[in-house]
């Protein structure tokens, strides 16, 4: 990959910045840093092999070939950097220990880009009550800053991906923005079935905790390209080929609604933390992938990280590897939440601190129905609107809240429609012919989904841990997982499904959900009622911040309290969660911690 | 340059006739759309990555440039025009420097044609009457209203619709560059007698713009007046034929013509090279993985009832995305919004006749004719129920 | 690799001239699916379904089906009347214990792109092949999947519909039969 200016290259000198990890945390304080004038090398763990456009197309050839069209589908692992994959939740054997009682049900990428490669780019903010849970309702904990002081990065972070929303439809629930700003596209445009389920249930009431509610079906702020607003040049696919003709680069300007956003866009028209690299002034910058960081060093005395020890392996096949050391002024863990905790514990470092406690997910809930009309089933983006109107209120000091993602694509995240609804039909119903394809033709646009976010508050029961019986092909510790999903939460999520079923009923959509049709999910139970839940993917609360090193593990800028020359970025750094997907909050805070290291290491 | 044309180019250019040049280049880089959707569109899926790559780009770059002559058209106070038998390219089609585009699959002979178009130094043999993709008809070929209207007189040839059937007796420009030359002297001259806001006088709402075009390859400048007209002009001959000294547009891209070279020699240009033949690695380019399509389609003499319904549908298709550029070129560019998802239709619609082979034909396969239909009403359901509505595309 | 048709031409204009077999299996393929011959031929996925089905089944099962649909009852869709050990209708043919599941196979690789094994009952009774596994075809195959056209839609990660193109109504599908 690009080489820096005199950076000594086989053994990591002369930097003045390390960064573990290319995903988008790593990829926005490399963009920042080097932009400063910083020179960073970024050590990934996985392979770049989406980094060149044919790379990146035989990853959509993987997903276009693979039996199962899950979240992992188009981007299988390393031997030497092996990642947690959904399809294991069932079976209990993967890269996860998982010690329960409950499964924790999400997974993460590691290659180049990370998560970002399959995300699905939901960017909301959070909203400021998120921030102080504990004031207000006296569950969760407060954050060490508030909304007011994240909002400008916010901002920043809007741009740097590229959100496409309309300020209008978004300032609610105490969300608000400056007067004249924007974001840098308009919203994508709304689905047919968004706006069908809309004129029915826009306005609804609905009364959680005594207090009532009125639902709202809205765009959300989506990463993904639309209609440029003045001053904003749409980013496409990262081409990154050495000979030839970057032509790769002219697509995925505008999304094309490819409907699979999840697990990959096959014009990269949504953003992916790879184009925040390929932005990176490239003199400063040296990426090195397939090197595994696999323990930081630290001066016993000053308690100042020394060095990063990694381990490079040749082959994405194979553990071979050697072992390196690299070393700078300032360090960055951007691993991942679940990485990042792992690293800190075998490192030995944080001690006394609760590195891996407060593991956080967004358990969410799947609702499936048909519409009374054809809905335009399986077109567009994933999805473009939800429900966000529960998402706040004093309900909270009772139960989670909770948001409704509103899908575009039928019902194949819930049964694997379209092939099982052909299934069915076929082996079923004995159907064929003309009689066949009416059916599915009458019955396939009518499919809708919701997934239903509930938020999860952190407990020192819920963990990452280490434990020396359990380790992957490179040596190195294999995530070990406690968790439980508490009452809180199953309160929300019995609060979740009595509205989803209201809401159903308002738009007259035949509820279909039986979890005995759909896909196997874990479920939890909840006064007598089992509750199935996928994981969204979505992990915080592992490296905490707060006030004081007494209770947390780095500081409101994310940089470590035992370590000063570290910063731990990432959702790992949150508290609380609330309910929106994490990506856009991390990318603030990333780009707060890049603006407070560039201040310390340009003076 | 004979006589004559030395003639023609000492008298002041009027408006109508700079217009009528506009309507000319409008028409000219549409006419290059299908030849390089059908080369596209042939390729089998799952063959000739980079080829494919390398041919959408410059169908979308032609796009882009169809987009600037509209605009300087509509900047002049122009209306182009892209519907109608008068304007809508049929195949094979004559260009003003006697090049003739013909619907190929892609094939050597479909590459040396494209070689041709951009830069018409390069001697190249084309699909004569007696080439097997031509499976032994050779239907009257249409001259491109470019070679028309600056041609000169035409003896010999009769009108049809408007456009000349027949070849000129007086040579139009020798290069499609040098077409745009005389576009560009006739602008700077009118400005200058007439007065540049007097020439400008389009209305700014009529300007496409990278608000609803965003093809890739650049963005549509909006044209108020001569300097924007002429860097409008300027990008379409720096895309396509390259800047003069360099292989290499403004944006630092091979130009078409070295694009298609790098095709024609199945390697890619290193930065390094010069113009003669590329030394990067091979592109993978596999002409037998390619669906055979019949030279220049015409679907209405498919005996096959159901080719022949799926020929109309593509034909349908095809009116309404011009339909909708016209539209947008004519005080609607949002109507892009529904020239996007016809063009895609399109591209599904051809993928089914590319498959079909067509009986009696030497083993060749149908394809796309890109003709024009009117509009079929079509029901569309609302949340209201089934209601008949004017079509949104049909 | 396409072997080269007796002309000496590369071999997909094979295709063409897919011999007799290959048109039996899309005469069946049609009544089978709903969708008509050029809509199937349109996919471009005939012989690469029909070795599919060929490696996919012990010899012979496939010609058995073939020679059951070249039947005059069957090539109708019409319902034979009464007696069910003969294949007289596609029903029949369906419910055949032997026939039918391939059958039921050959529907899913057209709608689905994907061959489904047959169970172990199936395999105990009539044989195995080794190549019988559950997958996909190939890529192109889950694009060229018909279950995206009859939702009205595109293959999910392939041949979208365009930028806005989710916004408007669905197009209400042509009816079946019309040779589409």
């Amino acid at each position: 990959m690009t080489g820096a200016a005199g950076d000594g290259a086989g053994d990591g000198t002369g930097y003045d910045v390390v960064i573990v990890g290319a995903g988008i945390s790593g990829a926005l304080i490399a963009k920042r840093l080097t932009t400063a004038g910083l020179r960073v090398l970024v050590l990934e763990a996985g392979p770049a092999t989406a980094w060149t456009f044919d790379g990146y197309s035989a990853h959509l050839g993987h997903f276009y070939a693979a039996a199962g069209k899950g979240p992992e589908s188009a981007w299988p692992p390393a031997v030497g950097a092996p990642q947690p994959d959904t399809a294991d939740v069932r079976t209990g054997h993967g890269y996860f220990v998982q010690r329960g009682p409950d499964k924790y049900g999400s997974s993460y990428t590691r290659l180049l880009g990370g998560s970002t490669l399959h995300w699905l780019g939901v960017c909301l903010r959070m909203l400021p009550e998120d921030f102080e849970l504990r004031s207000r309702y006296g569950v969760g904990r407060d954050w060490p800053i508030g909304y007011h002081d994240l909002e400008p990065y916010y901002r920043e972070a809007e741009w740097e991906i590229g959100v496409s929303a309309d300020v209008a439809d978004q300032a609610h629930l105490g969300i608000e923005f400056p007067d004249g700003y924007d974001y840098p596209m308009h919203a994508l445009p709304a689905s047919y079935s968004d706006q069908v389920l809309g004129k029915a249930v826009n306005g609804m009431r609905v009364t959680l905790g005594g207090q009532p509610f009125a639902l709202r079906v809205r765009s959300y702020p989506a990463a993904r390209n639309s209609t440029p607003r003045d001053g904003y040049q749409p980013a496409g696919a990262v081409d990154e080929r050495v000979d030839g003709q970057a032509l790769a680069r002219d697509l995925g300007q505008r999304c094309q609604g490819n409907t699979s956003c999840t697990p990959v866009c096959p014009v990269q028209a949504k953003y992916n933390a790879q184009k925040s690299l390929a932005q990176a002034d490239r003199r400063n910058l040296r990426v090195i992938p397939q090197a595994v960081a696999s323990r930081v060093l630290v001066d016993p005395v000053s308690g100042l990280v020394t060095g990063v020890e990694y381990q490079h392996y040749d082959s994405p096949d194979s553990p071979r590897h050697v072992r390196r050391t690299a070393r700078a002024r300032g360090y960055v863990l951007a691993a991942h939440a679940v990485e990042n905790a792992k690293l800190l514990l075998a490192s030995g470092l944080c001690a006394g601190s609760r590195v891996g406690e407060g593991l956080m997910d967004h358990p969410a809930l799947y609702a499936w129905g048909l519409s009374p009309e054809p809905a335009g089933a399986f077109r567009g983006p994933l999805s473009t609107a939800g429900i966000d109107d529960l998402r706040g209120g004093a309900f909270r000091a009772s139960h989670a809240a909770f948001r409704f993602d509103i899908g575009n694509d039928g019902w194949r995240a819930t049964t694997g429609a379209p092939d099982t609804s052909v299934a069915a039909a076929v082996s079923g119903r004995r159907m064929f012919g003309s009689g066949l394809r009416r059916h599915l033709e009458e019955t396939l646009p009518r499919q809708v989904r919701f997934s239903v976010a509930v938020e999860q508050l952190a407990s020192p029961g819920n963990r990452v841990t280490i434990d020396p019986r359990y380790v992957d092909p490179l040596g190195n510790p294999r995530p070990v997982i406690s968790y439980r999903v508490d009452d809180y939460t199953l309160a929300g999520m019995a609060a979740a499904t009595d509205v989803y079923q209201r809401v159903f009923r308002q738009a007259g959509i035949e509820d279909h959900t039986d979890p005995a049709e759909g896909a196997w999910f874990p479920s939890a139970t909840y006064e007598g009622r089992a509750f199935r839940y996928h994981g969204m993917g979505h992990f915080a609360g592992t490296h905490v911040m707060g006030t004081s090193a007494a209770d947390s593990v780095v500081d409101a800028d994310q940089r470590s309290w035992a370590h000063r020359n570290l910063f731990v970025a990432g959702s790992g750094s949150f508290p609380t969660m609330g309910t929106s997907n994490p990506t856009l909050t991390m990318a603030a805070l990333s780009l707060r911690t890049a603006d407070q290291m560039i201040k310390e290491l340009t003076r | 340059m004979n006589g004559t044309r030395q003639a023609e180019l000492n008298r002041p250019v009027d408006v109508k006739r700079l217009r009528d040049l506009l309507q000319a280049a409008v028409e000219l880089e549409l006419s290059t759309i299908p030849p390089y959707l059908c080369a596209l569109y042939s390729l089998r899926p799952g063959s000739n990555d980079e080829a494919r790559l390398i041919i959408r780009s410059v169908a979308a770059e032609e796009m882009l440039h169809m987009a600037l002559a509209a605009n300087v058209l509509n900047a002049i106070g122009g209306e182009p025009r892209v519907t109608g038998v008068a304007h809508v390219p049929r195949y094979p089609h004559e260009l003003p420097d006697g090049v003739m585009l013909d619907l190929l699959p892609f094939c050597p002979e479909a590459v040396e044609g494209f070689l041709k178009v951009e830069n018409p130094q390069y001697p190249h043999q084309g699909a004569g009457p007696g080439h097997p993709l031509v499976a032994g008809r050779r239907p009257e070929r249409h001259l491109a209203r470019a070679a028309a209207v600056v041609g000169g007189p035409v003896v010999g040839g009769t009108v049809v619709g408007g456009t000349v059937v027949g070849r000129p007796v007086t040579s139009g420009p020798a290069t499609i560059g040098a077409f745009y030359t005389e576009i560009t002297d006739g602008l700077k001259e009118t400005a200058a007698a007439l007065g540049e806001q007097a020439l400008f006088c389009g209305d700014p709402a009529r300007q496409v713009t990278r608000e609803y075009y965003y093809a890739g390859g650049g963005s549509p400048l909006p044209v108020h007046d001569l300097a924007s007209a002429l860097a409008a002009l300027t990008e379409i001959v720096d895309q396509g034929e390259g800047e003069p000294a360099s292989m290499y547009d403004a944006d630092g891209d091979l130009s078409h013509y070295y694009r298609f070279k790098q095709l024609a020699y199945d390697r890619s240009y290193l930065p390094s090279d010069d113009a003669g033949a590329p030394t990067g690695p091979p592109l993978g380019v596999d002409y037998g993985a390619v669906y055979p399509m019949i030279a220049n389609p015409r679907g209405d003499d498919y005996a096959d009832p159901g080719l022949r319904a799926a020929s109309d549908a593509a034909n349908r298709t095809w009116s309404a995305l011009l339909r909708d550029l016209e539209a947008a070129f004519n005080g609607r560019p949002e109507t892009l919004l529904t020239a996007v998802p016809a063009m895609f239709r399109l591209r599904d619609q051809a993928l089914v006749l590319l498959a079909n082979p067509l009986p009696h034909s030497g083993g060749r396969h149908a394809g796309p004719a890109g003709r024009m239909r009117p509009p079929r009403r079509r029901r569309i359901l609302s949340p209201n129920g089934p209601m008949a509505a004017p079509p949104i595309s049909a | 690799m396409e072997p080269l048709a007796p002309d000496g031409t590369a071999g997909f204009a094979g295709e063409a001239m897919a011999g007799e077999r290959a048109e039996r299996f899309l005469a069946m393929s049609a009544v089978l699916t709903g969708y008509g011959r050029v809509q199937l031929t349109g996919t471009g996925l005939t012989a690469a379904y029909l070795r599919a089905v060929d490696a996919s089944l012990p010899g012979g099962v496939l010609d058995d089906l073939l020679g059951a649909f070249a039947r005059p009852r069957a090539r109708a869709g019409k319902r034979a009347a009464g007696d069910d050990r003969e294949l007289g209708g596609v029903p029949a043919i369906l419910d055949d214990p032997r026939l039918g599941p391939v059958a039921r196979n050959v529907i899913l690789l057209w709608y689905c792109g994907t061959w489904t094994a047959l169970p172990d009952d199936w395999h105990a009774a009539y044989g195995a092949s080794r190549a019988d596994t559950t997958r996909v075809v190939s890529p192109q195959a889950y694009q060229g999947a018909l279950q995206w056209a009859a939702a009205g839609a595109h293959p999910a990660g392939a041949r979208p519909q365009g930028f806005g193109a989710w916004s408007a109504p669905p197009e209400p599908a042509p009816s079946a039969g019309a040779g589409a």
